[in-house]
């Protein structure tokens, strides 16, 4: 005969399950490096309302460059590779705020305007004096770089590029739609979209491992070596989500042309989404500069061509730091 | 490892003995016919193609007069298929309410899906429940969907490239509820014949953080053998 099933003892037994289910579950935060927030002792730094994963080498008081990472959304784990410069300048890699190891930020922060406050804030928490200032950009950086320069353009002494996406709202869209029209149909692409009903993205934790999964996953349109690629830690989904959402129209050549020392700009033989002619055509918002094709490379040619690149960039930090009176 | 072995076998198992699935009404519901085997190819979460099979079942006393039926169905992404991406799902289908041609419809299902990137490979049991509503002749009809669907968990692989050049600390295991997604959309289907049956279904997806998929739209498009 059966017996009556009494709800209070099937909703304790449902309950149980529930509890021994969850507690065989693994955390989202397992999926993904923490963060400076979740391991103090990663290197940090606290500026502008915000806590940014900063790697800091060299000499204080030598020449400072500040290295400005791709995306948005990136990290400065692949910059690494610079840390020869070290011997001559005081380096400062830093993950953008919500990208990298730095603190996740809700969308309101994740705008230019506070990435740009945030370089200027690092700047200052960082130069001891008046010693010369360089950009080393890679990438959306690049683009960064020039909003925070056409504020003011005697704000630093020396840029180094490579394949910036563009500086004004028209560019921006000529990129994009350049990227969306190159995608095709590849087993990568139909991993990423196969695997989207898995996981829903609601936590950073989780967001973030999917974004690096869609960036590993999505072709090879910027001619990087995917049999080696650029190392990274953590993806800032939410960032590279919310920024481009949220950024408007803008136009950050408007100073540019008052830029009076040289950029250092390199572009690479392998990119289809950017090409040559079209980096050529951005690099005319800036009255000097000094174009270097990397053959061989793709997008990610910084850290790829590193040891071919590094005498170039040598050269021309001598020259735009011994350039500012001391 | 073999948690993940054990349980993706009882899904299986679980989802062959009683489904059905997601892309409008089973049409063994309106037609003659008991049985429907479907090839259902589109775009829906990547290019995929699905094969399933649906038969009505006998009217039983604990549903009433309301007729019933299951399906079950396995799929794929078509551009480079592999069974490490694939799915199987199963299901009722329940007649729940009409007035002449006009029927409401309910569909639960059971699914899991096997998932491999050069990130992580996954397996994610989830449950989905779909309401269906439209006007059914006899030779064709059309209507309107909206289902919601539940990930139950998804167990986590991580690949070697990430274990060995990202996070070496990351761990594998199960992530409790890990998923939920709306699906809606508008179908029609006209038969040709007495035993063929094409019918198309067009709707978006959205994930429950109220972001649309890379891909939210949905174009999927069913050839039927009715028997």
């Amino acid at each position: 005969m059966l017996k009556t099933i009494q709800p209070a003892r099937a909703s304790a037994a449902l309950m149980l399950a529930l509890a021994l289910f969850g507690s065989g579950c693994i955390d989202d935060r397992a999926l993904v490096p923490p963060t400076v927030d979740e391991d103090d002792s990663l290197p940090h730094m606290d500026v502008n309302g915000t806590r940014l994963h900063v790697t800091e080498m060299g000499p204080a008081g030598a020449p400072l460059i500040v290295f400005l990472h791709g995306g948005p959304g990136g990290d400065h784990r692949s910059y690494l590779a610079w840390s020869g410069l070290a011997t001559k300048y005081h380096l400062i890699m830093y993950d953008q705020r919500g990208a990298g190891l730095s603190r996740r930020e809700g969308r309101a922060t994740l705008t230019v305007e506070t990435s740009v406050a945030d370089l200027a804030a690092i700047i200052k928490a960082t130069r001891q004096a008046d010693e010369p200032v360089v950009l080393f950009t890679h990438s959306w950086g690049g683009s960064l770089a020039a909003a925070y320069i056409d504020e003011d353009p005697n704000r630093v002494q020396g840029i180094v590029m490579a394949e910036p996406p563009g500086f004004t709202r028209a560019e921006f869209e000529d990129f994009f739609n350049q990227a969306l029209g190159g995608i095709s149909l590849t087993e990568g692409v139909d991993d990423v979209l196969w695997s989207s009903p898995v996981l829903s993205p609601e936590e950073h934790a989780r967001w973030d491992y999917l974004a690096l999964a869609v960036n590993r996953n999505g072709g090879d349109l910027g001619g990087n070596d995917l049999a080696h690629q650029e190392p990274a830690w953590r993806w800032g989904a939410a960032l590279s989500y919310w920024m481009p959402q949220q950024i408007g129209d803008f136009d950050w050549t408007t100073n540019l042309t008052q830029v009076t020392f040289p950029v250092l700009w390199f572009r690479s033989e392998k990119n289809k989404v950017t090409t040559a002619e079209q980096q050529g055509e951005l690099a005319k918002h800036f009255p000097n500069v000094e174009m270097h094709l990397v053959m061989g490379a793709g997008h990610d040619m910084l850290y790829q061509k590193q040891k071919d690149l590094q005498p170039i960039v040598e050269d021309y930090l001598a020259r735009v730091t011994m350039a500012v009176p001391q | 490892m073999k948690a993940r072995i054990v349980l993706s076998a009882l899904v299986l198992v679980a989802a062959s003995a009683g489904s059905a699935h997601a892309l409008g009404p089973l049409d063994v519901l309106v037609g003659q016919a008991t049985r429907e085997a479907r090839l259902d190819t589109g775009l829906q979460t990547g290019v995929v193609g699905w094969l399933g099979y649906g038969q009505r079942l006998p009217r039983l006393e604990l549903v009433g007069e309301h007729d019933l039926a299951y399906e079950v169905r396995v799929g794929m992404p078509l551009i480079s298929p592999d069974f490490g991406d694939s799915a199987l799902e199963g299901g009722l289908q329940l007649d729940v309410w009409g007035v002449g041609r006009w029927r409401l419809r309910n569909q639960l299902d059971l699914g899991v899906r096997s998932v491999q990137t050069t990130v992580f490979d996954a397996v994610e049991l989830a449950v989905r429940d779909t309401l269906s509503f439209g006007w059914q002749g006899a030779s064709g009809g059309f209507g309107l969907d909206l289902g919601w669907e539940q990930g139950l968990t998804t167990h986590i692989h991580h690949g070697d490239w990430y274990r060995t050049e990202v996070y070496p600390d990351a761990e594998d295991g199960w992530i409790a509820f890990p998923s939920g997604r709306v699906r809606m959309g508008l179908y029609g289907g006209l038969g040709i014949g007495k035993q063929v049956y094409a019918a198309l279904r067009l709707g978006l997806d959205w994930d429950r953080t109220g972001r649309p998929d890379y891909v939210p739209i949905v174009a999927v498009l069913t050839a039927a053998w009715r028997f």
